[in-house]
């Protein structure tokens, strides 16, 4: 590299969004167990980290990592990993991913994805193909996706409507987002049985930190309707009963949206915790990263899932490159409807059939509205 | 961009001197000053028998390239180990994998790898011949999906961690415990010449016996000094039992690395040298990255040595090595016989690896390293500069290649 390409600028931007309103949601109130707030923060806002590179040659790419963390993401760039990343080449970007790791002991992989990504989108663009192209190949143009989520509470007939005119339109898997309290588990899914004959897949998904005993109960209601698979059920920092779960139920068990790192995935892989590998591309650490965690999962036998991530559609876009060039993919979470924030693409992308494509545009196919991105600054910044 | 043809091209070169490899482990000398032979003088050697994990070398340097043309006109060299008959190895690409990946895209690696893959995965194809011919097409994809970009491999793998990768001369062959002196003296002489090359590292190849192993070692040693870096290599030849008896005797001799200390099926019980030994334990009998997941998982190895020839190519070299990261592991490509393609392939791939230890590096004269290039590779000063051009970094002269093709091209 001759440094035309180098990076010269890095901008950092905190945006604060509206959180998708979810019919059927049930309030913290009413929980009774998992406690409260124990899980997910839940927020009227979806606050995301925008990161903004540019090349010596005027090239522009764009990354993103979303929490409620984001100030923090902002601060850690700036501070600790821009210095690194001013004056890189766009084609070392595993070499920076280290020095950035290294550079923050290990913590914060989410801000150096957001980082990872952005570089990704450059070198996408200086090669004059889509990013997937440099991963090894593309695999395939077109993204199955897994339409995330319809709520469901005990006995809600809304979701069993909501399901059959998702696969009207196409969709071929849909993820059920179980938000009710624990009364009686048994038969909990029979109002979506005639749905799920109809419709195929159904993946049955619970927020983490529910126990053991929950799990299994929900487990078995979840194999009771035969779903596809059952997703985060524990949280993977209670590994052992990952495992047990795993082991004990006949369907697949997805697990691994908040690990991070190629180290944390293979502990949990080789304790045999899951049997589908659930990856938050920028979480995880990025494109790069989420690349090296995939190839693990496939050498230990097992497909993959991104994590559909609230914000704007950069790291969505990311997520779609690892999608394509991911020979273990088995499928795409995908939301449900746009968003207003999604104004800041000049071309969106959408969703036919069941399919998101891949389009021939350079990089990570963003191309970013900066006026309407502005609309979205959190006052602060 | 479209496969058009796959050449496979069967080399047959003179060597200048015989292969380390087989004046360790093989026939090659009459006099059985260093060939092992049968076993005799040393009973804890007896098993397994020597002659049960000595592979068979050829006279000649052999070796199978691949050359893949494309529709847009660029071309990529791949190389499939072939340590023995390449006429074989030639005739796979031919008869199986040309059909296979011609009219696919070139640009795609993993995807062709998988294609070929699948196609004997059944079949036993995970290792041997089939995998030395995946190998040799994934180095010429790699080659080809560099060029198109204008791109050197390494900065398609996540980027260069260093232009220069730090290798070892390989080999110097060990002796048997009752060698005569003037072998003794001649062990010596290598020792120097290897350093005064500018090599700061090497391997030898031991497994003659556990007595000559530690004499050898001992007396290259002595020769060179404490700041001098020596692995050993016992080419699977002993059991566990000899392996940790002769890794104790290692451990006062500053070893880099035990590589091969037992046999690749005896390897899954190679934590018992891991966990008892404090010499690094590696292996170069590495087939894919499957056998290499239970390798770590079972704690065997501290250091793994794909080779880029033979394991799968660079796609299947790579994920190994970013999964012995993942394991805390070092990784380093195995570097033996073949040509100029080996090694621009190997230094690629070494330059790519945050987890990159040494690199092997076979130093003996070669009439297809730098003769078969327009320009040459450098290694000075033990350290190997990386090729920073499209694809491979190299340009091969056929003209030089055709006088020891065996295949069509020599005709």
């Amino acid at each position: 590299m001759n440094g035309e390409h180098s990076i010269q600028r890095i901008q950092t931007f905190v945006l604060n969004m509206p959180a998708t309103q979810t019919a059927g949601e049930i309030a913290d109130e009413q929980r009774i167990y998992p406690m409260p707030g124990r899980t997910s923060a839940q927020s009227a806002q979806v606050t995301s980290l925008v990161v903004r590179l540019e090349t010596a040659s005027g090239i522009v790419g764009w990354g993103e990592i979303t929490g409620p963390d984001s100030a923090i993401n902002s601060l850690v760039i700036d501070e600790y990993l821009a210095p690194l990343v001013v004056g890189t080449d766009p084609f070392s970007i595993s070499v920076l991913w280290e020095r950035m790791r290294g550079q923050t002991n290990g913590r914060h992989l989410g801000a150096i994805g957001a980082v990872d990504m952005a570089l990704w989108d450059i070198a996408g663009q200086i090669a004059g193909v889509p990013a997937c192209k440099l991963m090894g190949g593309q695999i395939r143009d077109r993204i199955p996706v897994i339409a995330a989520d319809v709520p469901y509470a005990t006995g809600d007939t809304r979701a069993t409507e909501q399901i059959k005119s998702l696969t009207s339109l196409g969709y071929r898997t849909v993820k059920i987002r179980v938000n009710t309290p624990i009364k009686n588990a048994s038969d909990m899914f029979r109002p979506l049985q005639s749905a799920v004959s109809e419709t195929g897949a159904v993946v049955i998904s619970t927020v983490g930190a529910d126990d053991f005993a929950l799990a299994r109960q929900i487990g078995n209601q979840a194999q009771a309707i035969n779903a596809a698979w059952f997703e985060s059920p524990l949280s993977a920092d209670n590994l052992r009963d990952a495992s047990r779960l795993a082991e004990y139920l006949d369907i697949p068990v997805a697990g691994g949206s908040n690990l991070q790192g190629r180290w944390q995935f293979n502990v949990a892989l080789a304790a045999s915790a899951f049997d589908i590998v659930h990856v938050n591309v920028g979480f995880a650490g990025g494109i790069s990263e989420a690349l090296r965690i995939i190839t693990l999962a496939d050498t230990y036998g097992l497909p993959f899932v991104t994590v559909n991530v609230p914000g704007t559609t950069i790291s969505r876009a990311a997520t779609l490159q690892v999608a394509a060039a991911g020979a273990n993919l088995m499928g795409c979470e995908w939301p449900l409807s746009s968003t207003p924030e999604d104004s800041i693409l000049r071309e969106r992308f959408t969703v036919a059939d069941g399919y998101v494509s891949i389009k021939d545009s350079p990089g990570l196919g963003v191309r970013i509205d900066e006026a309407e991105l502005k609309k979205w600054y959190a006052e602060s910044a | 961009m479209k496969i058009i043809s796959v050449e496979a091209i069967p080399i047959q070169a003179p060597f200048a001197e015989v292969y380390w490899g087989n004046q360790s482990w093989g026939r090659a000398k009459a006099d059985n000053t260093s060939a092992p032979g049968l076993p005799v003088g040393d009973d804890r050697s007896q098993f397994p028998y020597f002659w049960r994990s000595r592979a068979a070398y050829s006279k000649t340097i052999d070796t199978t390239l691949v050359k893949i043309t494309t529709d847009s006109g660029i071309i990529g060299w791949g190389e499939a180990k072939s340590p023995v008959a390449p006429s074989i190895t030639a005739a796979i690409i031919r008869d199986l994998a040309a059909g296979l990946i011609i009219g696919q895209d070139a640009t795609a690696p993993l995807l062709q790898w998988d294609r070929l893959y699948g196609a004997m995965r059944i079949r036993g194809g995970s290792h041997g011949f089939w995998m030395d011919v995946i190998s040799g097409i994934d180095i010429a994809l790699w080659d080809i999906t560099g060029k198109a970009y204008g791109l050197p491999i390494c900065h398609l793998l996540g980027g260069a961690f260093r232009d220069r990768v730090p290798v070892y001369a390989s080999g110097i062959p060990g002796l048997r415990a009752e060698a005569p002196l003037e072998a003794w003296e001649n062990l010596r002489q290598t020792a120097l010449n290897v350093r005064a090359l500018g090599f700061k590292g090497a391997k030898m190849g031991i497994g003659l016996g556990i007595e000559g192993d530690v004499l050898s070692v001992r007396t290259v040693r002595e020769t060179l000094g404490p700041d001098f870096t020596l692995f050993v290599d016992a080419a699977g030849m002993y059991g566990l039992g000899d392996a940790l008896r002769l890794g104790r005797a290692l451990e006062k001799l500053d070893i880099g690395w035990f590589e091969a200390p037992v046999p690749p099926e005896d390897f899954a019980f190679g934590a018992t040298l891991t966990g008892s030994l404090t010499v690094p334990i590696a292996s170069d009998q590495i087939f894919n990255r499957w056998q290499s997941r239970d390798l770590l998982l079972n704690g065997s190895i501290d250091v793994i040595q794909p080779d880029v020839c033979r394991t799968g190519g660079i796609t299947e070299c790579k994920r190994i090595a970013d999964m012995a990261d993942a394991f805390g592991k070092a990784a380093t490509p195995h570097v033996s016989i073949g040509s100029a393609i080996q090694f621009a392939a190997s230094v690629h791939l070494a330059a790519s690896l945050p987890n990159q230890t040494w690199m092997e590096y076979w130093y003996a004269p070669n009439p297809l390293g730098n003769a078969i290039l327009k320009k040459p590779l450098k290694v000075e000063n033990s350290e190997f500069h990386v090729p920073m051009a499209p694809g491979l970094g190299i340009e091969i002269n056929e003209e030089a290649l055709r006088p020891y093709a065996t295949g069509e091209m020599a005709s």
